[in-house]
Parts: C-alpha cells; structure tokens; sequence
C-alpha cells in the first residue's frame, strides 16, 4: 500500500461509497478483518463478533463523512470496531454490576453461539472470559491491542489512575484463571 | 508457564478468521440498503432545504421592496457598515530582544533507516509502536519498538547517532526503556516502572552492568527518585480509591466521607454529621496493600538494600531525586489540619530519603529536576520552584508573551522537559518552543514550517517525548500523511 495523505484518504473514502465496485472491494478487504479483530477479542463468540462487525460496518456507512482522513479506509472501520467492542464491554459491565455488583469474579460473556470451525476458544479464551468485563477491555486493548494505559482510559471513559488499577487488577485475575483452566 | 510467558501469548493471542459467507452476504445487503437509503434522505434534505431557500429569498426581496410590510422592520437597528479589520503584526521575542544563548536552532536528525523506521500509515505495525528518546547522564538513548523487535540507539550531542547491534555493551539495559511507562535519572543510573501496576519490576540500569530489578513489594509502584543519595520509591494497594467508592455508590446515594485515611492496618473514615468508623484491617482478612491506601516508603542506597521509610508522606504522586536530596508531592488525603503530619498534602522534602519535612502546599503540575530543587510546571503558565526552603515563581514567569502566561486549557498540546541545558517547552498546536537555561532568560520561537508539519500528529507523553541533555534537546515528533511517523528534531544553542 502506498502511503497517502489526509485528503487523499478522504477522497478514498468518498470513492469507495460512491461506486458500487469499489464499495464490494472494500467490504471485502475490511470484513476479515474487522470480524477477525473481533472474534480474538470477544472470547471467540462467532455471533456475538457477528453482531459488532455489523455494527461497526453500519456505523461506518453511516458516519463517513466523518472521517479525518488519518488512516485508510480498512483501518478507519478496525477503529470502529474497536469503538464497538468497548461498548459491548461497557455495557457488560454495567449487567455485571445490575445483577452483582461486587462480585467480580462469578461474570464473563458466555455467548450462546458455537465456535467457528477451527477458532474454538483455547485456554488464553477461557481465562479471559471469567473476568469482569471492564478488566477483560482493559487487558485486550493494552496487551492485544497495544494501546497505552492514557489511550486505554480514554477509550473506556475512565481515570489513568482507575485504568491502571483495573489492568493491575486484571493482569491478577488473568493469572489465577488461567492457572484454574490450566489445570 | 510464568508471568512473562503468559503475557507473551495474550500478546500474540490473534489471527485471521473467515466470517461465514452467509453472515457476509447478509451484512452487505444490510449496507447497501443503508446506503440507498441515506442517499435518498440527502436528496430529500436537499429537496427541502432548496424549497426553504426559494421561499426565504422571495420574502425577504418582497420585504426589501416594500411589497410586504413587517411591523417591527423599523425597529431593526441595523450596523453601520465597519471597515475591514487590519491584522497588526506583534513582534515575538524572538524577533526582538531574546537574549543571547537562549535562541535554539533546530535540525532535523538524520538517523538510520533501521533507528527510526518510516512505516506505511496502513500498516498495523504503525499503530502497534513505542518510540522514545531520553537522556542518560551522558547520552540520549533512542528506543523504537516495533511489533516485529526493536532498534536502540545512543547519541551524545543529538546529531550522531549510532545504532547499536543487539548484543553490544548496554543495548540490554537500553532496550528496556520500551518496556516501561515511567523513568527517572540520576547520572548514569536510571530507574524504570511501570505505575500503578500491581505486579510492576522496579528495573535499574547502570550500563555497562547488569540491570537489577527489585519485584518483591508488597504493592505497586506509583512513583520513583533517584539521586545521590539513594532512590526512593512510592509503594501503594493496586486497587483505587474510586473504584473501590463507586462500587460501593449507587445512584441516588449522597457521599458523606470528610476523612478517609489508612494507616498502621486500621482505616479510619469521618463523615459530615459527627459519625466515625475505624476498621481493623487485618480482622476483615485483608493485608497491606489489599485496598486503596496512602502507601508506602521505600529507600534504598543503591538498589539491592531496601528498608521502610517510617512516616513517608501519604499518597505521593510524583518523588524526584536531585543533588540536595528528595522532593515528593503528597496529595489527595482529606484531613483537617493534618499538613504536618505524613497525612497532609503538599510538597515534602528529604536530605537523605529516609526523614521527610513538609515544606509548603504544592501546586498542579509535572514535577522536574530544576538545579538543586524541583520546578513544579504544566510546561506554560505555572513555572513555581521548590527548594528545601519553600518555593518561588522562576523570574521569567511575569515576562511571558500572551499564550504563555496562562495554564492551557488543552493542557495535552505541550510537552515539556528538563535537563542540564535548561527547560524545553514545546507547545504542538501553537507551533510554538519556550527556552529558558536558567529560568531568568527566556525566548519563545515559532517553529520552521518543517517542524511544524512534522508536529502534526504529535503525542505528548512528556517524560517520552522530550530529552534535555548537557548542550542540546531532542524533540520527537509525530506526523500523518506521506511521513507517518516519528521524526526526530535536535535543538541546539549557537554561540
């Protein structure tokens, strides 16, 4: 890929809606990947990283013209899924805390779908899952997604000092389950 | 499988995945039809808006004309046509009476391709990247890190750089700088953490040794100093003051805490209607470090002995190590009089790291190394020196130009550092460098257009950002477009 600028991308973008083909290639190149970045981040939950990818898809027809221009157009909508996925935990994360707010340790997505064909949740899935929602976002942005505790804060709304607390409390709780799902 | 390992996979813990195909042809008619729709709103918004404006022009020509009469027309004031406003030039300091050593010339760094690689904005190798660049006492050290390794540099005036192999005298200390958030120097010897990390190492490099690494605290690391006189660290529970509030809050309840402190295993809350608990730690199960606390000292001459510090102020925020011994800002507790005890907030200092006076009320800001003292700053605005004998405002603070004198609202657009060669503010969004050497002689430079095109995607992690060293400063800047990525910029003092 050559590398463009701003308006270029932004001319990208307005190219890839405004034509048919252009617009199927791109669906094309973008679906492995938004649905990848999800189904590893969602506990390999094939419905559920279904239903982010189709938000993120829609939210990315319906907010381009929105876009600044600091990505291509495949990335731009990866960012958005990242936006969904951090909803989706959030919003776990306010269940977890509607059904019982202070136990942490009893909650996980466990989604109702069957693994896809050769992504079956391993151990790293399994350990990820039983923690509580904000501390499983917490360690799948800073670790999977390389994101800084600052840009982590940011993303789930909270304080560097909180979000450093909950990556400390998730990195504890990820530990020990994994050495439960170890065994 | 131990810690490292363990985290090495969730690292590597992705991979393609296929979508179902029916899933993929459902989404895209889903799209399509989004896609039509949202066209045929924008035709109709534009139908409208077109009606609207037809409308409006033919009312408001009927009115002009006097073919409508609207009562309260000639009530309208209506203003006087003004003449166009001139744009007044205002001389910057720069242009005028800077003094001398205070203007710096700045040079874009030529480095190895290899030291600081320029990726293609598209690739995910782009936004999976920690670059950083300090000064160690009698270098500038450069680390990127990429996903697929990392490169380490070294420089000892910021024009020549060498890329060291992996392998060479030091590389496996420096290299180490990428693995942590937060770093503190003193000479030769640096201290690294990772902050508010409960498992965090507390690393110390002294290259060409060995790096030693103390990760037996009961707790995690909040804040380090490193000095002549030792290093002193902040210890402290894991888990926050606020999470640990808020769980407890739900909608619709009022807080009435007035004292919240931790001390000696016992927590002791007062509320606002006369009511006090106080809570044994150790019979409720839990152990130092369990809970938000006001944490704990350490001190240690050399990095291998460490011991209690007895009476460390509660909740440091930042420690900072310098000739004349320590400063530490405490902060956060709420007690009434309690501003000389180890609960009350404000700036403490220390000779020796081990016996600690509070010295005054301290202010908001990043607190650097400023000669035998520390200068308390948000990189504009507020410039306040702390000695062991209190503080003052550095003598340039009253003469700054407009845009300098006030603490920035968007306080992330500065970045800012201290070293030998004096304070370096670079303010990204007003493409503007604020230089003093000496807190007395001051200039503020508009930055070349160069610069200020490779500043525009600029991060501002301070202590990561900016390296003052003995003669000259490293600025690392970030752009978008054809260059993305990270540039490297020395500025420099003519003579």
């Amino acid at each position: 890929m050559q590398p463009s600028t701003a308006g270029e991308d932004r001319s990208e973008v307005a190219a890839v809606f405004a034509d048919e083909l252009a617009f199927r290639a791109w669906y094309e190149q973008s679906l492995p990947r938004v649905y990848a970045y999800l189904l590893h981040r969602c506990g390999r939950d094939p419905e559920l990283a279904e239903e982010l990818t189709q938000q993120a898809f829609v939210e990315a027809v319906r907010s381009r013209a929105r876009f600044r221009g600091r990505s291509d157009a495949v990335t731009w909508v990866v960012g958005i899924a990242r936006h969904k996925l951090v909803d989706h935990f959030r919003g776990a994360e306010r269940d977890q805390r509607r059904h019982a707010a202070l136990v942490a340790r009893e909650f996980g997505h466990h989604g109702t779908g069957q693994p896809a064909p050769g992504t079956e949740p391993d151990d790293i899935d399994e350990a990820l899952a039983v923690l509580p929602a904000l501390q499983r976002a917490v360690l799948v942005l800073h670790y999977m997604d390389h994101l800084p505790v600052r840009e982590v804060a940011r993303s789930i709304a909270k304080s560097e000092a909180a979000t450093a607390s909950l990556l400390a409390r998730g990195r504890d709780a990820f530990r020990q389950a994994f050495q439960e799902a170890d065994r | 499988m131990n810690d490292e390992l363990l985290f090495e996979r969730l690292v590597s813990h992705d991979g393609p995945a296929a979508p179902d195909g029916d899933f993929e042809a459902r989404l895209f008619a889903t799209l399509e039809g989004e896609l039509r729709r949202r066209r045929s709103w924008r035709l109709a918004l534009l139908l409208a808006a077109t009606l609207v404006l037809v409308f409006t022009i033919t009312a408001a020509i009927a009115v002009g004309s006097g073919l409508i009469k609207l009562p309260w027309v000639d009530r309208l004031l209506l203003p006087n046509p003004s003449p166009m406003s001139t744009i007044v030039p205002i001389p910057s300091p720069t242009s005028t009476i800077a003094p001398p050593g205070t203007v710096l010339t700045w040079a874009r760094v030529a480095v190895d391709e290899r030291s600081l690689a320029l990726l293609d904005p598209g690739s995910p190798d782009s936004e999976f990247r920690t670059t950083g660049v300090a000064w160690l006492g009698d270098r500038f050290v450069l680390v990127d890190k990429l996903l697929v390794g990392k490169a380490v540099s070294t420089s000892s005036d910021g024009r020549a750089w060498e890329l060291l192999d992996e392998g060479a005298p030091g590389w496996d200390s420096y290299s180490l700088l990428s693995t942590s958030s937060a770093i503190a120097t003193w000479e030769h010897d640096t201290v690294l953490w990772t902050p508010g990390v409960y498992t965090s190492d507390l690393r110390i490099l002294s290259p060409p040794d060995e790096p030693v690494t103390k990760s037996d605290f009961s707790g995690g690391v909040g804040s380090v100093g490193i000095g002549p006189a030792g290093i002193v660290a902040h210890v402290h529970s894991a888990i926050d003051f606020d999470a640990f509030v808020t769980s407890k809050l739900g909608p619709g309840w009022v807080d009435h805490m007035v004292t919240f402190s931790f001390q000696d295993g016992i927590l002791r809350i007062t509320t606002d209607d006369d009511r006090s608990l106080e809570i044994v730690w150790a019979d409720a199960g839990f152990a130092p470090g369990d809970v938000a606390d006001r944490g704990f000292g350490w001190y240690s001459p050399d990095g291998a002995r460490w011991t209690p510090i007895p009476g460390f102020p509660a909740n440091v925020s930042e420690i900072v190590g310098v000739s004349d011994g320590f400063f530490a800002r405490g902060g956060g507790a709420r007690c009434d009089g309690c501003r000389d005890t180890p609960d009350g907030p404000g700036m403490w200092h220390s000779p020796d790291g081990l016996s600690w006076r509070n010295i005054g009320a301290a202010t908001e800001g990043s607190v650097l190394p400023w000669g035998q003292g520390v200068l308390v700053t948000d990189g504009m605005g507020r410039f306040d020196v702390w000695t062991a004998d209190g503080t003052s405002e550095l003598p340039m603070a009253g003469d700054l130009p407009p845009g300098w004198t006030a603490s920035n609202p968007s306080f992330g657009s500065v970045s800012f550092g201290s070293g030998p060669f004096g304070l370096v503010s670079v303010n990204v969004s007003a493409h503007e460098v604020l230089f003093t050497p000496n807190g007395v002689d001051w200039s503020v430079q508009a930055m070349s257009a160069e610069m200020a095109a490779a500043a525009s995607l600029s991060r501002t992690v301070p202590s990561w950002n900016i390296a003052v060293g003995k003669d000259s400063v490293i600025v690392l800047l970030w752009t978008e477009g054809p260059e993305s990525g990270p540039s490297l910029w020395v500025g420099t003092v003519q003579p």
